[in-house]
């Protein structure tokens, strides 16, 4: 079977975060994204801020764009569940320019996510649609305009890349 | 609550210690007196007060935040305090308004949290002082001790509902306006 979902090589977001002039990445550890932040840790560009709970990364970011900045976070997608409170806010009160990355944690990659048998992948689009945030879904290398186009907007509210496979 | 200030009487010795720090207001304390443009009024986010004052804190180094929050309110987010210990912000004050009730929806006990200092100093916080007067209240909050540093106002009372005014607050245009105050300095 042909997986659904292939490797993005965490160097070619490495690149795309810092061409598109992110300031921070605040972060909360993602499974399917291990390389990428291991990459970034080790650049030391941009500066990484650890955070213990999607909320606080939510609100750091919110205060780092106000003081000027250009945040990025990068979580988990059972993190969008979990500061559904805090999105909701982002989106349709606050309307600060935020992209997330947020890795697919449990997808199995031979299956399309709407027919993966975890809610927390099944579950993870309608979520979005649900609170009118973009999203867009990387199933590999042919999709990585999606995360220029995610880092480099300047729209109000969050917009949303669903990693589909672990980075390599 | 024994050895306390007045709920008002703190803010009014807030109000009056402050210079040019950027604050966070946030439930009760948007009823803080004398407010500027540096201040940042959270409305519609309960909880948020602290990460977002740390994301300031961070990207505005050269400025002094000061986060006026709730105990309840903090509660609600205290994971908050090990991402201030980690970065550890040195211009970074938490006030901690501690009246042990949620005053705004009608003045409930909170689970109890009986030492809020031991809770930041092992959070990485650098340094702690709790208030109980006006005279303790304007010295730590013009101290120089270092930061991240959180100080806790043990006080009694609060207000009923939220502040006059303060649901009229539009979070994006506070936003986009404190950003467009602090781009000029």
């Amino acid at each position: 079977m042909t997986p659904v979902a292939q490797p993005v090589p965490a160097e070619t977001i490495a690149e795309a975060i810092r061409a598109a002039g992110i300031t921070h990445v605040v972060t909360v550890p993602d499974t399917h994204q291990q390389t990428l932040l291991a990459a970034l840790h080790d650049d030391h560009e941009p500066a990484i801020v650890r955070a213990g709970t999607e909320d606080d990364v939510l609100g750091i970011c919110v205060g780092l764009w106000i003081a000027g900045m250009r945040p990025l976070a990068v979580i988990q997608q059972l993190g969008l569940f979990a500061s559904v409170n805090a999105l909701r806010w982002i989106r349709h009160e606050a309307l600060t320019p935020l992209p997330i990355l947020a890795g697919m944690f449990g997808r199995d990659v031979n299956l399309d996510v709407g027919a993966d048998p975890r809610s927390a992948v099944r579950l993870c689009p309608p979520l979005l649609d649900a609170l009118a945030i973009p999203w867009a879904l990387v199933e590999g290398l042919q999709d990585a305009d999606a995360i220029t186009a995610a880092l480099s907007s300047s729209d109000p509210g969050p917009r949303v890349v669903l990693i589909g496979a672990p980075t390599s | 609550m024994s050895g306390a200030l007045a709920f008002t009487d703190a803010l009014a010795a807030i109000a009056a210690a402050r210079s040019d720090e950027i604050a966070v207001l946030t439930m009760s304390t948007l009823a803080l007196p004398d407010q500027g443009d540096s201040d940042f009024r959270l409305v519609g986010q309960m909880g948020a007060a602290a990460s977002i004052g740390l994301g300031m804190a961070i990207g505005r180094p050269d400025r002094a935040v000061w986060v006026l929050d709730g105990d309840g309110s903090l509660l609600m987010a205290l994971s908050v305090l090990a991402a201030v210990g980690d970065a550890a912000p040195p211009r970074f004050v938490h006030v901690v308004i501690a009246n042990g009730i949620y005053a705004i929806s009608g003045r409930q006990p909170l689970p109890a949290m009986s030492d809020w200092e031991q809770v930041a100093l092992g959070a990485g916080y650098r340094s702690t002082r709790t208030c109980s007067t006006v005279a303790e209240l304007t010295a730590a909050l013009r101290a120089d001790d270092p930061g991240p540093r959180m100080v806790v106002v043990r006080c009694t009372g609060g207000v009923d509902g939220l502040p006059p005014g303060s649901g009229a607050i539009d979070p994006s245009g506070e936003s986009a306006r404190l950003r467009a105050v602090l781009a000029q300095r």
